[in-house]
């Protein structure tokens, strides 16, 4: 059998290198830098039964959400109506999807006439009309706010565009020349899958492809479930808080009970509050893509994606909830806030049964800031939907990482020379923020601090935030990491306030189409990650580290730390004996594991 | 020419090898050897083999090697304390970085890995200042440079220790004013500090690459400076008179004495001479299409050559941190004879990238236990026992097969099928590399060449041919120290660049013709001042290029003469079909634009010539040494194949595979349905017979 499985390897490396080749071509050919630079797409290719049997390491958050979408296409469509060269679209949240800018593109691969799979791609479509530019409105009551709603319908249709519908995307979006630009990158990207996968099938022969791609399912599935099984049977429970949902400034509870039994995984959310009239209500495809997430970062990264691992994971949401929502309730922010939460209360119950695996929790938010408005340099429209990195969580023998996506994303943050050439805005600064990371043995990750001047008579702002009040938690006697904000200081004015106190809008952290002027700044402050341990069990000469490079003040490092500083002939020594027998002020929101 | 500059010496340091190549310009014949490498000595490790080959010190012109002391340096990171100053605000980015979350242990760990630590800011926190200054895109000054703060600022960071200063400001690829004035008051100001410049280093837009770029720079200025005094210093006190020359990263050669302002481009100045001797080979046998392998002992190296032109990107990394200069674009992945073979947790086989390298080594070697990509072939009896490396390495073959044996049991199979399943999961690694590099860019592997060197090249070769669909191999003359023929036959050679962010359809020809030839003027210049060589300079013009709205850039070779209007159409042209070969699609009707424009100015070298073998009568009866028995595949199994002996071929002989051919530096496997001949140079055609058909 040695043949076999040295074959079966060859297999998975080729397919997922075709994958990965369509990232790149999608990557290098897009127009909109959340593709370009962000990384906010996924790659992958599926049997003629709709499972997944190879992707490459993009966006983990679409990646889970494709295996519903993908499916539900193919039965809305019929599988029998395929035709060689039409490429399909569809970002219909209610119908298998994630949220309304993710678009999927799906091409049917034959072999001799007959059909083999797909080839599929999701995309972040920056804009998408609807009630806010950049389709985030924190603010929004009905999905039919939140931007173009598309079944699915052909895009190409035997190879030629399918024009009605592109008509309607050129009309309907506000930056029709980016929309155009980001769907032939896609379309590109399909055509390497498609070509790449036709190679492999003339070489290999279709039938004998198909039971090679159900073995690796085997495979993947079996490596998921022995990892699982190293994980300590038992029921593991959690909960966490959106703050609001930007239509009542009320907090609404996410409640999770993971089950580890054996190979399998079940996570029941039954206790999550109702689904909200605000945006931050997720569908099930976005719940279980975010489980999964969870659970892939407690195991091995090195098992084979394919349908097969997500096979052990299993999924109750009950319909109606802020994890199953139901139409026609929005839910674009279910998708990067409510994805982001959903991820946390899971490794929070899982990291109680394998808390040497586990973190504290990272920033967990997109910071979602939406602006757009006539370009005074062009005339055009222009818009862009922008987010920020976080602080990740500490865990239990290292730091967390400053300023890196939260674990939704692997987006890069886009460079301030690429932003100021699109933008009618000056970036004044883009620093870490001191003091930000979760106090701890191990200290969180820093988060971030940016400030925009505006350089265009009017612009036209929306924000969908989350973690403003309720901060990032620590683990076993670490603090909280710090919250974010968004505030805005007007031209003219000395102080930033926050657009409750500027605009009165319902909440600090979601509002939609804010208009600001000609000199106004905005300042993002992003979160920072959750310490891990007793702060007053850190080295000193790590606190006097931190100091020296400023991630820490001198008062935290005193207050939280308990590591008094002295400033000597241009140096700085540390003094902890007096002051770290006392107790110190401590961190709030630590979550204590059983030992 | 002077006696005292009669040989050209080509100098490859590896990590067990140190292999030495003479180059005499009078008859332009070469000789090669293999000596230990001397860690720590350069100077010791150049001379011994020197005089391995027995050529006088004095009557040396000029020494080629690829420096490792700057890769060295930064990897083991004992280069220069270095300061950072930049625009107010975005120091940080050093912190912030702008990777995807890929330094975990396996690209999965991209997005599902919690404890992958990012790297360390290349210049920490303390040692960073910032300028109270700004200018915008595109190129406005919105705040005036303060020359009183940069001296403030400087004087800080000396202070805090820093013996190199690294300035990258906002936007100084489209205005540098603001840069050049901070150095020019530092150097006027402050003495024994070294002083890089972003706008001088790498002109690219995106500020985090650039300034990581500008302080990897600047921290390697004083560690190329010293070792340039010591070699130059105890190469002169052995007689030395010549000159020394380093390799960079681009495959041509530069004056150290111009590289101590840019020692960053002698980074990757190993690798590519392998690709350099490649292409040279092209030239020699007119061949347009060739792919360039160098398998040694924990990597295999590939990379493209199309008419003659040595691939080039700029788009780098070492140790994660982005370093953008112009660099060979050579595929590395970790598949060589070190490469160990393990069994992962979901049963399946896998080859590297773990190595077992020098030390312990592959288990053969006779301190590893773990199974290698070596002893996977020696047990198949595709090397020897007695005759790998000329005989200076002994190989055990017992140890080799024991190793072998508790993979085997993990996979359910006996020992030859493990070891042939090793092999082929290594060469389907490698062929992966080649297709990305080929199908995955518009060319057809079936019109090119593979041209097999380093240690383990000829040994894969026609394995690795099959796998990719190429035709025909190439075994040079001594491939195991092949790459260092690229060292003594390189060009010396600058590129030089600058940032152009412009519609096509709004630049003025006149004004793009006269950049261009400010940079040739300049390129002439540095080889001028440093070239004791003579000859007519050659220019190659190219530029990065995309679609307005799209971020990245494809570079595309310039050839029309003086530009003008005509010529613009003509480089659109040239960008739309580079464009549609790379990426199958390219919309003719949507506006294009410059990012930046590149002049490569090069001189050329004296050639190089092997002495040919004796013509033969196509029997190559005469060099056969015996025969051993090798796996050939499932259906065969161990075969008696006939060994043979490289140095004894003639001249047209030919030989069908399966067969052996060893040498001192290398052993060639020549698969079933594969024949040799030997060309009149001596290098071996390997062809696929049934491509012939």
């Amino acid at each position: 059998m040695q043949t076999d499985s040295t074959e079966l390897t060859l297999l998975h490396n080729r397919l997922t290198s075709i994958c990965r080749e369509m990232g790149v071509a999608m990557m290098k050919t897009a127009y909109s830098p959340v593709f370009n630079e962000g990384f906010d797409f996924v790659c992958s290719l599926f049997d003629r039964e709709g499972r997944m049997i190879a992707q490459a390491e993009y966006n983990p958050s679409m990646l889970g959400a494709a295996i519903y979408t993908v499916e539900w296409m193919l039965n809305e469509i019929g599988v029998e109506c395929f035709r060689q060269g039409d490429v399909w679209v569809h970002n219909d949240p209610y119908r298998g999807g994630c949220h309304l800018p993710e678009h999927m593109l799906l091409k049917p691969v034959f072999h001799k006439d007959e059909l083999f799979g797909f080839a599929a791609t999701i995309g972040h479509i920056a804009e998408i009309g609807g009630k806010a530019v950049g389709a985030l409105a924190g603010d929004a009551t009905e999905i039919y706010q939140e931007g173009l709603r598309l079944p699915p319908v052909k895009l190409m249709d035997r190879g030629e565009h399918a024009m009605d519908i592109w008509k309607i995307l050129m009309t309907n979006h506000r930056t029709p020349k980016l929309t155009w630009g980001d769907l032939h990158a896609m379309l590109g990207s399909l055509h390497i899958g498609e070509s790449r996968l036709i190679e492999l099938l003339e070489a290999r022969g279709l039938s004998r492809t198909l039971d090679e791609t159900k073995e690796l399912m085997q495979r993947a599935e079996a490596w998921m479930r022995r990892e699982i099984e190293a994980i300590p049977d038992g029921e593991y429970r959690f909960e966490d808080w959106m703050e609001n949902d930007g239509i009542t400034d009320e907090p609404r509870r996410i409640k999770v009970a993971v089950s580890v039994r054996g190979g399998e995984i079940i996570a029941d959310f039954t206790g999550t509050d109702p689904q909200t009239r605000g945006p931050i209500n997720a569908t099930y495809a976005v719940t279980a893509a975010a489980t999964y997430n969870a659970a892939f970062h407690l195991t091995d990264p090195q098992v084979p994606r394919n349908a097969g691992c997500y096979r052990p994971i299993k999924i109750i949401a009950p319909p109606g909830t802020l994890v199953n929502v139901q139409h026609p309730a929005p839910e674009i922010g279910g998708n990067s806030e409510t994805h982001c939460r959903i991820i946390g209360v899971v490794m929070g119950a899982l990291a109680q049964a394998v808390p040497e695996r586990a973190a504290a929790a990272d920033g967990a938010t997109g910071c979602n800031f939406l602006f757009g408005g006539i370009h005074p340099d062009t005339g055009e429209f222009y818009a862009n939907y922008h987010f920020e990195n976080v602080g990740w969580g500490a865990a239990a023998n290292h730091d967390g990482n400053d300023a890196q996506c939260a674990p939704l994303a692997i987006s890069r943050n886009v460079p301030v020379e690429v932003f100021e050439t699109r933008y009618p805005i000056l970036v004044r600064s883009l620093r870490l923020l001191t003091d930000s990371g979760g106090a701890g043995l191990f200290r969180g990750g820093l988060g971030t601090e940016r400030i925009l001047e505006i350089r265009a008579p009017e612009m036209t702002v929306s924000a969908l935030f989350d973690r403003m009040r309720i901060p990032p938690w620590g683990l076993q006697g670490g603090s909280a990491g710090g919250t974010t904000s968004i505030s805005i200081r007007r031209a003219g004015d000395s102080d930033f306030r926050l657009f409750t106190d500027v605009f009165h809008t319902v909440t600090p952290s979601k509002f939609s189409n804010i208009i600001v002027r000609q000199g106004d700044l905005i300042r993002i402050v992003s979160s920072g990650g959750g310490g891990y341990g007793d702060p007053f069990q850190r080295p000193a000469r790590k606190v006097l580290n931190d100091v020296l490079d400023r991630y820490v003040s001198p008062q935290q490092a005193r207050n939280l730390y308990g590591v008094v500083l002295r400033e000597g002939e241009g140096t700085l020594s540390f003094d902890e004996a007096p002051s770290r027998t006392m107790a110190g002020e401590r961190g709030a929101a630590s979550v204590n594991l059983k030992a | 020419m002077a006696s005292n500059s009669r040989y050209i010496v080509g100098i490859d340091i590896g990590g067990t090898f140190t292999d030495v190549i003479a180059l005499d310009v009078e008859t332009g014949h070469a000789l090669s050897a293999k000596t230990p490498t001397t860690p720590g000595r350069f100077v010791a490790g150049v001379t011994n083999s020197i005089k391995t080959l027995g050529v006088p010190l004095h009557e040396v012109g000029q020494i080629i090697h690829g420096s490792t002391t700057c890769t060295n340096a930064l990897i083991e990171r004992k280069h220069a304390k270095t300061g950072f100053i930049g625009t107010k605000g975005f120091s940080d980015e050093f912190d912030i970085q702008r990777m995807i979350r890929r330094w975990g242990k396996t690209s999965w760990s991209a997005i599902y890995d919690l404890h992958q630590k990012k790297p360390a800011p290349f210049v920490r926190r303390h040692l960073r200042r910032e300028l109270d200054e700004r200018v915008a895109y595109p190129g406005v000054v919105v705040k005036e440079l303060d020359l009183d703060e940069v001296r403030c600022k400087a004087k800080e960071l000396i202070e805090a220790g820093a013996s190199s200063l690294a300035v990258c400001l906002l936007w100084s690829t489209v205005n540098s004013s603001h840069e050049r004035r901070v150095k020019a008051l530092i150097d006027s100001e402050f003495k024994n500090v070294y002083v890089s410049i972003s706008c001088e280093v790498a002109p690219v837009v995106r500020e985090y690459e650039r300034m990581v770029t500008t302080a990897v720079n600047a921290s390697l200025m004083p560690v190329m400076t010293d070792y340039l005094a010591t070699v130059k210093e105890e190469l002169n006190s052995m007689g030395f008179r010549g000159s020394l020359l380093l390799m960079q990263s681009h495959g041509g050669v530069a004056d150290p004495e111009v590289l101590k302002e840019r020692p960053i481009l002698t980074l990757r100045g190993g690798p590519v001479a392998g690709v350099v001797a490649t292409n040279n080979l092209g030239k020699t046998l007119g061949t347009k299409r060739l792919i360039s392998c160098d398998i040694g002992g924990t990597s295999c190296d590939t990379a493209i050559i199309l008419d003659h032109a040595i691939p080039l990107t700029d788009e780098t990394e070492v140790d994660y941190y982005p370093v953008k200069i112009p660099t060979a674009d050579i595929h590395c992945i970790g598949a060589g004879g070190g490469s160990i073979a393990y069994v992962d947790a979901g049963g399946a086989l896998r080859v590297g990238p773990e190595s077992a390298g020098a030390s312990p080594g592959p288990a053969c070697y006779g301190s590893g236990t773990q199974p290698t990509l070596t002893d996977a072939n020696l047990v198949l009896g595709r090397l020897s026992a007695d005759e790998f490396c000329g005989g200076q390495i002994k190989l055990d073959t017992d140890a080799a097969r024991s190793s072998l044996e508790a993979l085997s049991r993990r996979l359910g199979c006996n020992v030859t099928t493990a070891a042939e399943g090793i092999v082929r999961v290594a060469v389907a690694n490698m062929a992966e590399s080649i297709r990305l590099q080929t199908i995955d860019r518009g060319h057809d592997p079936r019109e090119f060449s593979l041209v097999g060197f380093g240690g383990g090249g000829p040994l894969h070769a026609s394995l690795l041919a099959e796998a990719s669909s190429i035709p025909e191999v190439i075994i040079p003359l001594q491939p195991g120290v092949f790459s260092t023929v690229g060292m003594v036959v390189a060009e010396l050679g600058y590129r030089s660049q600058t940032g152009c962010l412009q519609p096509l359809a709004s630049v003025d020809p006149i004004k793009l013709e006269r950049s261009f030839r400010e940079m040739e003027a300049a390129g002439a210049a540095m080889l001028r001042t440093s070239s004791t060589k003579r000859g007519d300079v050659r220019f190659s013009r190219s530029a990065a290029m995309r679609y307005t709205l799209q971020e990245w850039e494809i570079q595309v070779g310039i050839d029309v003469g003086r530009i003008d209007h005509h010529g613009l159409e003509k480089i659109k042209a040239a960008f739309h079909a580079a464009h549609r070969a790379r990426y199958a699609f390219a919309p003719e009707d949507k506006p294009v634009e410059f990012v930046t424009l590149y002049v490569d100015s090069s001189l050329p070298t004296p050639p190089l010539r092997h002495e040919p073998p004796v013509q033969g009568d196509g029997d190559p009866a005469g060099s056969q040494k015996g025969t051993r028995a090798v796996y050939i595949d499932e259906r065969m199994g161990f075969v008696d194949v006939s060994i043979y002996d490289r140095v004894r071929l003639e001249a047209d002989d030919v030989i069908n595979g399966p067969c052996i051919i060893e040498e001192l530096t290398s052993t060639t496997f020549v698969q079933k349905g594969w024949q040799v001949t030997v060309d009149p140079m001596g290098n071996l055609i390997v062809r696929s017979l049934e491509s012939e058909r």
